[in-house]
């Protein structure tokens, strides 16, 4: 019995292919997918039980109740990854445990487990759990209370890279997992609301850290990471001791309902972490933070020195991001090569920092005409072919070891043709630039 | 300082002269290379287009040494972009076959990117019928069997 939709002659060069690489190609789909196969064809009937690789959606109780009995056709002797998403709210799905001991009982190298919605209250992960020599990568995703609190020691003795989703996590708890994870390479925490105080002291082999956390005042202490990544975050770090950082993404969240304390705050903390920074090579910043950076520039605050070699600016160009990056420049003398990844949408509305200006008895377009500056467009939609081509100026102006410039331009939010601005900067013979814009409107 | 190349031959005979850093990401020429240093690699088993495509992607994938070479997030951003790119330009004959090449090669990067899209593939597919006219599947169950299997599996499939 053929489809009717087969074509006369073409060949089936899938069912051709190995099981073991038919068994890795359906390790990159749903476990509900790869199930699906056994319908193909005789050959395929069991190439789904030997998949490497498990990934299981929970939607109600009658798909709990059958996933036991998919296990008892799941053949693998090892799985190399198990993901199990639960998805109704506050209900108590049963088995659960009995899944992540199925997995963990196959010599499980990563794991994910994602609870999107709040579930049912009482459920705790159990202690099993927490001990696993065989856990390479973790990836937990929580969205109720207190499910992740362990409450006997923690022992992922192979562990390599940690993400953890979950806005309950004490601090006592991170300090337990952390203690439990000798091999620690890379943490990603996000939305971890209670979280004060992340202290990576004893964890030697974390290089990498990245946090995207809320609402509270969190000290970081990481003396020994090499990258860090700040998203968007929306509360105010302290970065306490960063002192083998090589490379940093910072970017600081602004809310403006208090123009006259947030922005003075914010002055003190963005300044507070480039003091931190001054052994980095490698910088990028956000919009907000140049901006930040531009207000305590028109106010006259004194920056440290940077030994940044390749800086990156993650920002479209307005008036308010000017002195900010002529500022950092200056300050940075070793500069070599420069990025502005000019397709990152503002945050702050460009009225607010005109307000705090003001309550200063200051104006940026005082500031910039006192420079000579050219004058930019208040609302940021439009950048004119001299905008562009003065930033470029300004920026090679203040560099002198800069060897590459990359630009990439956000098509849509240009008033020229790409042509006519390459053409403006044909004459630089000693900075490579490479321009790359985004199709126009 | 030059840098040190190898031969790589296709089944047509035709020579690709490759850096022997970038030909070494596949693990089997990295073992040919230090067991027959200085003699042409003939693959027999790969066509000129195939092999100049496992190339164009190992010349895009090779990390250098140099310290010159970008390991930032961004970056792997971008190959990751690239990657996808590479593999959506591909028909699904040659797609296999480059398939089969990373498998042989060795080479687990290029194996993974070219089985994520088979996977793609297989997983836009609503049901089995339409993975079967993609992939020209012949059926060779019963309707009887395929009920058989669909009632044994509780699991929505």
């Amino acid at each position: 019995m053929a489809d009717d939709r087969k074509i006369e002659g073409a060949l089936d060069l899938i069912s051709s292919l190995p099981d073991e690489i038919l068994q890795h190609i359906l390790s990159f789909v749903s476990t509900k997918v790869a199930i699906r196969t056994s319908l193909l064809s005789r050959s395929w009937r069991h190439v789904w039980c030997e998949v490497p690789s498990l990934s299981l959606e929970v939607e109600k109780l009658t798909t709990a109740a059958s996933i036991n009995e998919t296990l008892t056709r799941y053949t693998a002797p090892k799985t190399k990854s198990f993901q199990l998403v639960i998805k109704p709210m506050m209900m108590n799905i049963p088995y659960i445990d009995r899944w992540i001991k199925f997995a963990m009982s196959h010599s499980l190298e990563n794991l994910s487990l994602e609870f999107p919605r709040p579930y049912y209250q009482e459920y705790k992960l159990p202690d099993f759990f927490y001990n696993s020599c065989s856990f390479k990568q973790l990836n937990i995703t929580l969205s109720s209370y207190r499910t992740m609190v362990p409450k006997c020691t923690v022992s992922w003795t192979s562990l390599q890279k940690l993400s953890l989703s979950c806005y309950s996590l004490s601090d006592e708890s991170m300090a337990k997992i952390l203690s439990g994870c000798p091999v620690l390479e890379n943490l990603t925490l996000s939305n971890c609301d209670e979280l004060k105080l992340i202290d990576l002291s004893k964890s030697l082999r974390l290089k990498t850290l990245q946090v995207n956390c809320g609402m509270t005042a969190t000290q970081i202490v990481a003396p020994h990471i090499h990258f860090l990544r700040l998203v968007n975050p929306q509360s105010s770090y302290t970065l306490v001791d960063v002192a083998s950082l090589t490379e940093a993404e910072l970017e600081i969240s602004f809310f403006d309902s208090h123009i006259k304390t947030d922005f003075p705050q914010l002055q003190v903390k963005v300044l507070e972490m480039l003091y931190k920074l001054q052994n980095a090579d490698k910088l990028t910043l956000g919009s907000n933070f140049i901006q930040i950076i531009s207000l305590a520039e028109i106010l006259g605050v004194p920056f440290p020195m940077l030994k940044i070699k390749s800086l990156t600016f993650d920002t479209k160009t307005c008036q308010y991001v000017i002195p900010g990056i002529e500022r950092l420049l200056q300050n940075s003398p070793d500069l070599e090569k420069l990025t502005v990844r000019g397709r990152t949408r503002f945050h702050i509305p460009v009225e607010i920092p005109d307000m705090y200006l003001e309550l200063q008895g200051l104006n940026v377009n005082k500031w910039s005409r006192a420079k000579n500056r050219a004058s930019w467009a208040k609302h940021r939609k439009d950048a004119k072919l001299e905008h562009v081509a003065s930033l470029v100026e300004l920026m090679l102006k203040n560099t002198e070891k800069l060897d590459k410039m990359v630009l990439l331009l956000d098509g849509r939010y240009l008033n020229f043709k790409i042509e006519d601005l390459t053409a403006t900067l044909s004459h630089h013979n000693n900075v490579t630039i490479v321009l790359s814009c985004t199709k126009k409107k | 300082m030059s840098k040190k190349m190898i031969v790589l031959k296709s089944s047509e005979g035709v020579s690709f002269v490759v850096e022997e850093a970038v030909a070494r990401q596949s693990k089997i020429i990295s073992f040919l290379v230090e067991e027959f240093p200085d003699r042409e690699l003939p693959l027999t088993n790969m066509t000129s287009e195939i092999l100049r495509k496992t190339i164009e992607y190992c010349k895009k994938h090779v990390v250098e040494d140099d310290g010159g070479g970008d390991s930032s997030s961004s970056s792997s951003g971008d190959l990751k972009e690239w990657d996808v790119k590479f593999v959506a330009e591909i028909d699904q004959p040659r797609l296999m076959d480059l398939l089969m090449a990373a498998n042989y090669l060795d080479i687990p990067s290029l194996l993974d990117v070219t089985c994520q899209k088979v996977a793609d593939t297989i997983a836009a597919c609503n049901d089995e019928k339409e993975i079967r006219a993609t992939f020209n599947i012949e059926n060779d169950f019963t309707e009887e069997e395929v009920e058989a299997i669909r009632m044994e599996n509780q699991y929505p499939i």
